[in-house]
């Protein structure tokens, strides 16, 4: 199995916002916590493009490099989790992260903001798979109950893609196709200019 | 005197018993997670979300 993968198809979103309220409705995330956002660039002129964002679960994560107390791990799926028990709260994978991931229940210099809390992948996190324990801290853990993650799975237009990076990339590749035009990766013709964008 | 130095032993037990272990690491190894381990997923699991990948298809 491949590692698991988000891909958000820009020619689809419709910037409903349906994935960052599906996201927070799941997982029953606090007030002024998004784990995931929409991100509109061009709005409301010709080129407007949305972009559904959260954890991009990154195989050489920033936010595991910077980490001063080791808190994040991998799974044996590519998915990036972290242990709130060992996280300090400094902020530095925050500052790390080029996504804007990692998200703080307080407001406050360094350790008055609390544990940092992101996209888990609907994994859940290192307590006892679907446990209450596991839910309060991390969520719930769709992936051990065989389903993907709800942002993905709800996803109206089919934009949000989730899953075994094999099969996403097969299922976008396939619209590629089908559309009959570029890559339609958002931001790929900026990253490499000329390259069949 | 026995008394006090009984209530003594017995307050200091109390306060040893508050240093048990934790699930916290003590010890801290540079670049290595040492927190709790995760439970890995089966591969009937993984098949099952491969399959649920598919359907994104549709």
């Amino acid at each position: 199995m491949a590692r698991m993968k988000f891909l958000c198809d820009a020619e689809r979103c419709i910037e409903c916002n349906a994935c960052v309220t599906a996201c927070k409705n799941e997982h029953e995330i606090p007030w002024g916590i998004n784990r995931r956002r929409v991100v509109t660039i061009n709005d409301g002129k010709p080129g407007e493009r949305s972009i559904s964002v959260a954890c991009m679960h990154c195989s050489d994560a920033p936010c595991m490099a910077v980490c001063p107390v080791d808190c994040f791990y991998q799974t044996d799926e590519g998915v990036v989790l972290h242990s709130k028990d060992l996280c300090i709260g400094c902020g530095y994978c925050f500052y790390a992260c080029p996504f804007g991931a990692p998200q703080y229940p307080q407001v406050g210099n360094f350790g008055s903001r609390g544990k940092m809390d992101k996209c888990t992948f609907c994994a859940g996190g290192p307590e006892a798979d679907k446990s209450d324990t596991e839910f309060k801290k991390y969520g719930r853990n769709r992936l051990a109950e065989g389903k993907l993650p709800l942002c993905a799975e709800m996803c109206s237009t089919k934009a949000l893609l989730a899953g075994d990076g094999d099969v996403v990339s097969d299922i976008y590749r396939e619209r590629v196709v089908s559309r009959g035009f570029g890559s339609g990766a958002w931001g790929w013709g900026r990253a490499y200019p000329g390259q069949g964008a | 005197m026995r008394i006090i130095s009984l209530t003594l032993a017995l307050a200091g037990a109390l306060a040893l018993a508050g240093c048990k272990d934790t699930d916290r690491p003590l010890s801290y190894n540079k670049g290595v997670y040492g927190g709790k381990a995760d439970t890995k997923l089966q591969a009937k699991q993984l098949e099952t979300l491969r399959h649920r990948g598919m359907q994104q298809a549709q």
